[in-house]
């Protein structure tokens, strides 16, 4: 991240902070998207984080921390926003039952609607270190730090939320034999 | 089955999708820009008409509240002291503080400097009744009203004095309609009641943080709950308490961190926020006590 640029959005130079946005809003909604599982509550909350961070910006009080300090923001929105939206609701996807020919394809598909629904399952906390640990590539230490917890909570949340995605992943490729079954 | 294929099934899961910001999205969060000022020595409060046109949900939440918050709301500090809805303001009676001891959950944010600030010089603090609220408390010695609330559904802002403190503090307090169905007699129930109230850009009502609350209890005798959360990504110290009667929420918000170096001649950030309550006979629970 551009230091210097920090530094000016910080002193309220708006163009700037367009250059900033510019360059982080991709990463930052697709944190929240994956957090959230919706793109359109994620855009809002996306919205809501950037000008909270341009609000706040003369009180981050060290540049180089922009951008773990814009995660912990775009994290918070999204907790802040779950409450008040009940849009949970799981995707059905329409399976491809009469082309048993692609196997892969099916079982790549059933794989990710198991996930898909796990993930919907978990705690927002555990979706939040989840993302940030295995889709932004932060170390759990950098998660710790960046959602301003302690490393055994994160390690915690990691863990529980692998769990629980493995659990579905496992269940549903112990059915997916027998659903190729009554398929075929 | 192998921790590769979990691993390669979750990865195709997880990069599933387009990350490109819709366009609509940046142009909105750069229009809101041009006419929201950025916080500087003190956390102005975000008014209504300065509120970007985007925030869709939020705006709706905030007018429901404003909306509720009508002509002959019965105030809580007001009428606890009074004896009925509507009663004319009184004031607040003069309390000794309890011991600032912890009694039961200690506050999880960073140490406070060891306190300096005498807990009970608080009875003689400046005593203030809101015009619009009508509710009556006491702030600190030196300090003054910075922003009066106007309307309905603003805040009284109170600030330091800074040549003193060495830097400035805001205090926010703000009188807001719970959420239906909103538990008002527990302290999981207050923090909960607030996590719905908040607005995630911080325009109103900062959003809890996932810290541990610190139980108190609100009353002499008795105690209905009251509690001290910290809020915003910055974690500032807030305390609340309710009333079921009215549906009434009473939060106080200070716009430093607990740690902030000119809240430590308070003891810190908390400990001044404990004073501020402590004042409308909000005390820290013995131990064992719960909100009844």
């Amino acid at each position: 991240m551009d230091r210097d640029l920090v530094e000016r959005a910080r002193s309220g130079d708006q163009e700037a902070f367009a250059d900033l946005v510019h360059q982080v809003s991709d990463t930052l909604f697709g944190v929240a998207r994956r957090i959230l599982r919706d793109p359109g509550l994620a855009e809002d909350v996306l919205q809501n984080a950037l000008v909270t961070i341009w609000r706040k910006l003369p009180h981050l009080r060290e540049p180089e921390r922009f951008e773990a300090w814009s995660y912990r923001i775009i994290v918070h929105a999204c907790y802040a926003e779950a409450p008040r939206n009940r849009r949970w609701t799981s995707t059905v996807r329409v399976l491809p039952i009469d082309r048993p020919d692609e196997t892969d394809a099916f079982s790549a598909i059933s794989d990710r609607d198991e996930l898909e629904q796990a993930f919907r399952l978990l705690p927002l906390d555990q979706r939040a270190v989840f993302v940030l640990h295995h889709h932004v590539g932060l170390p759990l230490v950098a998660v710790a730090e960046t959602l301003g917890i302690p490393d055994g909570t994160a390690r915690s949340r990691l863990h529980y939320a692998t769990r629980g995605l493995r659990a579905a992943f496992e269940a549903g490729r112990r059915q997916a034999p027998q659903r190729e079954g009554r398929l075929a | 089955m192998s921790d590769q294929q979990f691993e390669r099934a979750v990865n195709d899961w997880l990069e599933d999708g387009s990350d490109r910001t819709p366009r609509r999205a940046i142009d909105g969060v750069l229009l809101a820009v041009k006419t929201t000022p950025q916080e500087r020595d003190l956390r102005i409060p975000w008014r209504f008409p300065g509120m970007p046109a985007f925030t869709r949900a939020t705006t709706v939440a905030a007018v429901a509240l404003v909306a509720s918050i009508g002509a002959g709301t019965v105030i809580y500090l007001s009428s606890d002291r009074s004896g009925g809805p509507g009663a004319p303001a009184s004031p607040v009676p003069t309390v000794t503080l309890a011991p600032t001891v912890a009694a039961t959950t200690p506050p999880t944010a960073a140490p406070s400097p060891q306190p300096t600030f005498d807990p009970t010089s608080a009875s003689a603090w400046k005593e203030y009744t809101s015009a619009v609220y009508g509710f009556t408390m006491k702030y600190p010695s030196g300090w003054k009203v910075y922003e009066p609330a106007i309307n309905e559904g603003d805040p009284e802002l109170f600030s330091n004095d800074a040549s003193v403190d060495g830097d400035e503090i805001g205090l926010w307090v703000h009188q807001v309609r719970a959420p239906a169905g909103a538990d008002l007699n527990s302290w999981d129930g207050l923090k909960a009641a607030l996590q719905e109230l908040c607005d995630p850009a911080g325009a109103r009502l900062e959003c809890p943080t996932d810290d541990p609350l610190v139980p108190m209890c609100l009353g002499d005798q008795e105690c209905r709950p009251a509690i001290i959360t910290l809020v915003s990504v910055e974690r500032t110290p807030a305390a609340l308490f309710g009333d079921p009667e009215t549906g009434l929420i009473t939060v106080f918000v200070l716009g430093r961190e607990d740690d902030f170096p000119a809240a430590a001649r308070y003891g810190g950030g908390i400990q001044l926020l404990k004073a501020i309550v402590g004042q409308l006979d909000v005390r820290e629970p013995k131990p064992g006590e719960t909100p009844h």
